[in-house]
């Protein structure tokens, strides 16, 4: 019997090289020191080439590890003409396609430039693969990298213990409350390729309008992958807010432009953005409560308040729980709290500020340490790209010619 | 012509990629060899390989595979260079996961139950202040504004209920390495 291959595929612009090194180092790290996995495993890097540009050492060094690195072409078009990140997993799935790798016994591994697997993550898989029950499986993801407790941090912990909702709505019919991964999801590379991610223009939401055409042609086919993946925090909580907001973006745009969505999954995906919506209002009513009087209203709001101010609360404090093991305790539990409400402020507003704010394509949020950054600026200048270093045998260029146009950033 | 042509480069495309990827398998086999020799925590380096005949590694996988293609699959890394060095991930190990997985799953009970009844009593405290106010109506518009708040309570509520029946419905414990 045929042992599965898993493509461990990181798609992304490109640009936050450090982050991207240490997702393909977890990889490689990980697959060989985690004895009896049931796969093989190829390593796909999908970057734009503006990104490609701005390390072309790294991306050489990436391709004499054995990684396979596919710049998207900028003249690439898919057959809709979709943008973004989209334009770029469509890319792979046409790959796959063109070299006969979009089959049954072939899987793929989503990963965000800063997705680092563990060996739990690479045990999860193997027994996902394994069992073959289902074609798409999503799990828990902890954001431990690069940890220092700044309010955008600890707003992360919410997510990893709102990821138990994700998994239970993606594996229920009709995914109630609109739960899926853009990154740590693992598909059948046949039902990846046949479902695709082309759509008319920008998608903001490419993973929610994937996931809903899974759904569509395939039926409830989700499953829970097992093992954690590790990303991390926003730096900042402007970066926080330009994140959210091409989140918002994309429910906004999944609700009023995208056509692949049935009536119903727009009401729920609408009922969800909305509950994020009434946060701010909310906030404004119970302030604004100190000087109106409500009246006997309160009577019946009181009773509902409780269990969602202890739903917020639970979040924080499970969600510090699952990632006590992995990070640091930075400040008191005072201080985090402090930290929590700054976060959860700019959840808050975040709806807000992109509904008064124009989608961008072009935002871009860094997850290179920023110590780091400057260090590896200083590395990445093009006097690196010695013709020598670039030299590499004629395969590794030819493998680059498949892809397509490559800029040559040494010229 | 000019599509002869085209097959012809497209052939000649083929060959170079599984030239490169037999030196990769190559390298990868011999790298694999040393670093038995020199690291034997890292032994066995399975990942990359099915369970059968080593030097049908590769070749053996799936039939449906464009032959000029079958190589890809023996695409391994070449071993171990650049990664002898374990970075920050090399504290995301299977132990730690059940740990903290096995831990959520012991509390989950308890959990539902303090959120249940720190919920009530909370609610109950505003209900009673609510009341105990004796507050005059106030004008619809203003009335209607607290109802805001609502908005978000099925999906809490949903949430609530899913995470608990996921938990619950499954095993999220991995086999450790004995």
């Amino acid at each position: 019997m045929r042992a599965p291959t898993v493509i461990f595929q990181v798609t992304a612009i490109g640009k936050n090289s450090g982050a991207l090194g240490e997702t393909v180092r977890s990889v490689l790290y990980w697959v060989r020191r985690t004895p009896r996995l049931a796969f093989r495993y190829l390593i796909w890097v999908v970057v734009e080439p503006e990104g490609f540009a701005r390390s072309p050492a790294l991306y050489e060094e990436f391709r004499s590890w054995g990684v396979e690195v596919m710049v998207v072409p900028g003249a690439y078009r898919t057959p809709l003409g979709t943008t973004g990140k989209a334009r770029a997993l469509e890319f792979a799935c046409e790959r796959r396609r063109a070299l006969g790798l979009s089959n049954s016994s072939v899987w793929v591994y989503h990963q965000d430039e800063e997705t680092c697997v563990g060996q739990d993550t690479l045990i999860g898989i193997s027994e996902f693969v394994e069992a073959g029950r289902h074609l798409i499986g999503t799990g828990v993801i902890l954001y431990p990298l690069d940890w220092t407790g700044i309010p955008s941090h600890v707003q992360e912990l919410t997510r990893s213990y709102d990821d138990f909702r994700v998994l239970d709505s993606m594996t229920m019919p009709g995914n109630p409350t609109t739960g899926f991964h853009g990154s740590h999801f693992l598909a059948r590379a046949d039902v990846e390729d046949d479902a695709g991610w082309d759509a008319i223009g920008y998608a903001p939401a490419e993973d929610l309008m994937f996931e809903a055409r899974v759904r569509a042609r395939f039926g409830s086919v989700f499953g829970v992958l097992k093992g954690f993946a590790y990303e991390k925090g926003a730096f900042s909580v402007r970066d926080q807010l330009q994140q959210r907001r091409r989140w918002v973006h994309g429910v906004l745009h999944a609700v009023h432009r995208a056509s692949g969505l049935s009536l119903r999954r727009r009401l729920t995906v609408a009922y969800s953005g909305l509950s994020w919506f009434s946060a701010l209002p909310s906030v404004a009513i119970l302030v604004a409560s100190l000087g109106l009087h409500y009246g006997p209203i309160l009577e019946l709001t009181g009773v509902f308040t409780g269990f969602i101010w202890v739903s917020m609360v639970l979040a924080y404090l499970e969600g510090y729980r699952l990632h006590a093991e992995y990070i640091p305790r930075t400040a008191s539990l005072a201080h985090l709290a402090l930290l929590g409400v700054i976060g959860a402020l700019i959840d808050v507003v975040a709806p807000w500020y992109a509904l008064l704010t124009r989608p961008s394509t072009s935002d871009f949020i860094p997850k290179d340490r920023p110590a780091a950054r400057s260090v590896r600026r200083a590395r990445a200048t093009p006097d690196v790209l010695t013709p020598r270093r670039i030299g590499a045998p004629s395969f590794r260029l030819s493998s680059v010619a498949l892809v397509g146009e490559i800029p040559e950033p040494w010229e | 012509m000019a599509a002869r042509s085209r097959n012809l480069e497209t052939a000649v495309e083929s060959i170079e990629h599984e030239l490169a990827r037999a030196t990769d398998e190559l390298a990868f086999v011999r790298s694999r060899d040393d670093d038995r020799r020199s690291d034997p925590e890292n032994d066995p380096p399975t990942a990359r390989r099915p369970p059968g005949d080593p030097s049908r590694a590769g070749v053996d996988l799936d039939r449906t595979v464009a032959r000029s293609d079958r190589g890809r699959f023996s695409a391994a890394p070449s071993a171990g260079t650049s990664t002898s060095e374990g970075g920050r991930f090399d504290r995301f190990t299977v132990a730690r996961y059940n740990r903290t997985m096995g831990q959520v799953h012991a509390r989950r009970r308890t959990v539902a139950r303090l959120v249940l009844a720190a919920a009530a009593l909370i609610s109950l405290g505003l209900v009673t202040l609510a009341v105990l106010a004796h507050e005059p109506e106030p004008p619809v518009w203003l009335a209607v504004l607290p109802v805001i708040w609502m908005v978000p309570v099925p999906f809490f509520v949903l949430a609530f209920r899913g995470t608990h029946r996921v938990l619950r419905a499954v095993q999220f414990v991995l086999p450790e390495e004995s």
